[in-house]
């Protein structure tokens, strides 16, 4: 009986929850601008109806193209198995976290190789920069793990974001949040660090390297990079305070809270220059170090 | 096996023991693969790389590996040691019309030798303290005095590691590698190299623990080692360099497992030290396996193209699409991305890195997982540069054009190697139970606890194992899906998209130079040296932009720290006249100098 009511919640949150987030920071951003904006469920409208469209093929590119898309998508869903949601994550081990992030570079990996199979300039562009800029983010990553770590000895989500840790007032917590708040924006390409919504190819980062994909695939790329903010806000609610998690309910609520923070963020600065960036995740890594020297104490 | 030999102190004593089974294993995998590989390479390429020397050498190279990974006495130890410096050196210079190949020779012959000597004194220091070269009594001996431990430590990390190529040891990797023909580069990056760790690895046993501070050393050495490599593969052109600093990397990579181990020896700990030497061992066999499948590709790539340019490839893919497959396979590899073999190790060395129960060191050793995320993601750059410049958008160049895919006796053993990545990728458990074994010869754990912990960290991996084949059957479940919805849809075929601009040429795709850019712009200026003439006037003369990356240990530092001894070797050097009666007659002074001192 539990797992009738369970499923579906699950199932709600991992398939409904990250388009609904990304159409929540659109109205945000709109109601701040002073429009309308397109309805909440836009993004998700969009997936259903991209999954049943034809696809256009570049003829520079081959199977590397073909198969990035399903590749990445199958390597956030695994990563969304191992991240504790409300209750406990479906897939639990002992150094599970490090898979966790593996599997965001796995997807990263094929991502940058089908926009290089393209041969288009701006995606390669788009591409070396995605590369540059995680390789900062993952350490911060690390970093902020392991100050979770130091307390319940274990490396899996599971115990490093249960609710026995130290929750949001311990300046530890204030540090590691704050580091894993600008991995989050960096990572699902968010201003400061990257505008989904520019109009110039030259200035994107993660959208630029998707120009290409069409149809199922861009469906596919677009859910994977949905799930990936909410994966990510999951992990980053449950740091600040378990409790916010405890219930699936609490945990809708507290993922659209975190949407309107990101849309208020997003509509109250500008784009950092590509120089900057570089130096924001530095500082998220070194928010982190200091929040493990403190956790550590 | 116990043979007499004539040489003073020698026996010909040869054992195996899991540390020896291990290595002797990935000498004789990869041996057998790059041999293969080797007769089809010899037969495809033109005629200037002489055949029968080229066998010679190889065939020597792996048998003296196997023997020196069996070898239980110092001086059995040392003659295989040289055979197998000695044979790679031919297998370096096999083109030695190039000028480049003969000056990488040279450098190559001078490193090993340096590096001989250290041991060979080491060793004599180790013979003083036992009164035998066996092993068996080297372990047994009476502990060395402080000076003689500390000498002979140093005196194996420079001996060792001028063969692994640690920084600042490394001067000759990225020059002989992509010297050598690539099924020898292939044997040499993906086991000589790992000939200096496994030297090492067994020194550890008889020298004892080392102290904390010795091992903290090795692990920051390891991860500098580490990073140092894989800054300078990411802005490399030459692909066969780039896969030699790769080298260097992953054996950083390795020494910093190395070190936690002995961490674990000096702190007491048998768990920590049994963890980071298996996670050494392992890292050793998956690298040993990647890296050598690479070089196999890389020779492939080479041969049908002519170039070890980056920028002159692309395309390939299209061209030579069983080659792109399993080049594929082996950057994942590299990467250490699940659910391939690359991952297992790094994985094992993130877990000893981050649970630790030393408050003291925790932040230190938080610091060097972060690091190691580091490499992982410069890893990403590098090899997505790799794969994506060769292989992917359109040729960049005449030569790419006309590749053609190499023949089976090529394929084949390139195969296997990928098997192996994929199966250790999907069956940690028993490549961790062989490094287990063999790291339970260095650390020495009581059985009980060597038990647990063997189950504890296999169930782990297996379950590292089954994520890796989950993720495969969701690849194979949304193929399907995406199959399935195109069926009744149209699938065009266009041109790439540039931004309204309806006809972009091979020359408009990105390079490879501005690809690692973003990543490597923190090293302008100091690393990276740039020549340009940019267009003045109003009517520009000709412009040029050159940029190149020297290695600062072998360009800068070498010879900074030879020039005080350059006056001590003039005078040698007036003695070698180049003329054979001279040496007649030096030889016959010599001999009657003997003559007349023991009369």
């Amino acid at each position: 009986m539990e797992t009738l009511i369970f499923a579906p919640k699950i199932l709600f949150l991992i398939l409904f929850m990250p388009p609904m987030m990304l159409g929540l920071i659109a109205k945000t951003k709109a109601f701040v601008a002073g429009r309308r904006g397109a309805p909440v469920f836009q993004p998700l409208h969009d997936t259903i109806k991209l999954l049943g469209k034809g696809v256009v093929y570049s003829e520079t590119s081959g199977w590397v193209f073909r198969l990035g898309p399903v590749l990445s998508l199958s390597a956030v869903l695994m990563a969304a198995s191992l991240v504790p949601l409300f209750g406990a994550p479906l897939i639990s081990f002992n150094g599970d976290a490090i898979l966790f992030i593996y599997l965001f570079a796995l997807a990263r990996f094929v991502t940058i190789l089908a926009a290089l199979d393209t041969g288009s300039s701006f995606e390669g562009m788009g591409a070396s920069r995605e590369a540059a800029f995680s390789s900062y983010a993952e350490p911060a990553l690390i970093l902020i793990f392991a100050s979770l770590a130091v307390h319940c000895g274990n490396l899996s989500l599971k115990q490093m974001f249960s609710p026995g840790q130290r929750s949001f007032p311990a300046p530890s917590v204030l540090l590691a949040g704050s580091g894993l708040l600008i991995v989050l924006l960096a990572e699902n390409s968010r201003i400061p660090v990257d505008d989904p919504n520019t109009h110039l190819e030259l200035t994107m980062i993660h959208e630029v390297m998707v120009l290409d994909h069409s149809g199922p695939d861009l469906a596919f790329i677009l859910y994977g990079a949905q799930l990936k903010l909410m994966l990510m806000g999951v992990l980053w609610i449950r740091l600040l305070s378990p409790r916010l998690a405890s219930n699936a309910f609490f945990l809708t609520l507290s993922l659209c809270g975190l949407a309107i923070f990101i849309g208020v963020i997003e509509s109250s600065m500008a784009r950092l220059r590509l120089i900057r960036v570089p130096q924001l995740l530095i500082a998220a890594v070194c928010l982190a170090a200091f929040g493990l020297i403190l956790a550590a104490r | 096996m116990i043979y007499p030999w004539s040489l003073p102190g020698a026996v010909f004593h040869l054992g195996i023991d899991s540390l020896s089974a291990a290595f002797l294993f990935l000498v004789l995998v990869v041996g057998f693969c790059a041999g293969i590989y080797g007769e089809g390479y010899l037969s495809a390429s033109s005629n200037h790389i002489a055949k029968a020397p080229a066998r010679f050498f190889f065939a020597a190279l792996i048998v003296s590996m196997a023997f020196l990974v069996c070898a239980r006495n110092a001086v059995l130890f040392l003659v295989c040691w040289e055979i197998m410096a000695l044979s790679a050196f031919g297998l370096v210079s096999l083109e030695h019309q190039k000028e480049d190949v003969r000056k990488a020779g040279k450098l190559y012959l001078l490193c090993t030798h340096t590096g001989s000597l250290c041991l060979l004194t080491g060793f004599a220091f180790l013979w003083k303290n036992a009164g035998s070269f066996e092993f068996g009594a080297l372990l047994a001996a009476k502990p060395l005095s402080m000076f003689e431990r500390v000498s002979v430590f140093w005196l194996f990390l420079i001996g060792f590691g001028m063969k692994a190529g640690f920084w600042p040891l490394h001067i000759w990797l990225q020059e002989a590698h992509p010297a050598a023909p690539s099924h020898a580069s292939a044997a040499m990056s993906g086991i000589m190299i790992e000939m200096g760790l496994y030297g090492l690895l067994r020194f550890f046993s008889i020298l004892g623990p080392v102290s904390i501070s010795t091992s903290v050393f090795l692990m920051v050495l390891g991860l500098f080692t580490a990073l140092f490599g894989i800054a300078f593969a990411a802005m490399q052109r030459d692909f066969k360099r780039l896969l030699a600093y790769s080298s260097i990397e992953n054996i950083g990579i390795i020494l910093a497992a190395a070190g936690l181990g002995c961490y674990g020896l000096a702190r007491g700990d048998f768990s920590l030290s049994l963890l980071g030497f298996s996670a050494a061992i392992l890292h050793t066999l998956n690298h040993g396996f990647f890296k050598s499948l690479m070089f196999l590709s890389a020779g492939a790539v080479y041969l049908a193209t002519g170039t070890r340019d980056i920028e002159s490839c692309g395309g390939l893919q299209k061209i030579m699409p069983r080659v792109a497959a399993l080049t594929a396979v082996g950057s994942l590899a590299i990467c250490g991305l699940p659910p391939l073999n690359g991952f297992t190790g790094e994985w094992l060395l993130y877990c000893g890195f981050l649970q630790m129960d030393y408050r003291r060191e925790i932040i230190f050793f938080s610091l060097a997982a972060a690091m190691l995320s580091l490499i992982g993601g410069f890893a990403v750059i590098t090899f997505t540069k790799f794969y994506g410049l060769i292989f992917l958008g359109k040729p960049h160049s005449k030569s790419a054009q006309k590749a053609k895919e190499p023949s089976s006796l090529m394929l084949i053993p390139m195969g296997i190697l990928a098997a192996l990545c994929l199966l250790i990728g999907l069956f940690p458990g028993w490549a961790l139970k062989a490094a287990f074994f063999a790291a339970s010869n260095i650390s020495h754990p009581t059985p009980l606890l060597f038990s647990a912990d063997l189950q504890k960290w296999s169930a782990l991996l297996d379950l590292v194992g089954l994520m890796g084949a989950l993720l495969w059957i969701l690849i194979a479940i949304f193929w399907a899906i995406k199959k399935t919805s195109l069926k009744k849809r149209p699938t065009e075929a266009g041109a790439t998209w540039a931004c309204g601009f309806t006809s972009p040429t091979p020359r408009m795709q990105y390079t490879g130079s501005s690809y690692s850019m973003p990543a490597t712009r923190t090293f302008d200026g100091f690393l990276i040296q740039k020549e340009s003439r940019a267009p003045n006037g109003y009517w520009p003369k000709s412009s040029s932009f050159h940029s190149r990356v020297p290695d600062p240990a072998l360009e800068t530092w070498l010879p900074k720290l030879l020039s005080p001894f350059e006056g001590l070797i003039a005078w040698p050097k007036k003695i070698q006249r180049g003329k054979l009666q001279f040496y007649l007659l030096y030889a016959a002074a010599f001999l009657i100098a003997i003559l007349i001192w023991k009369l």
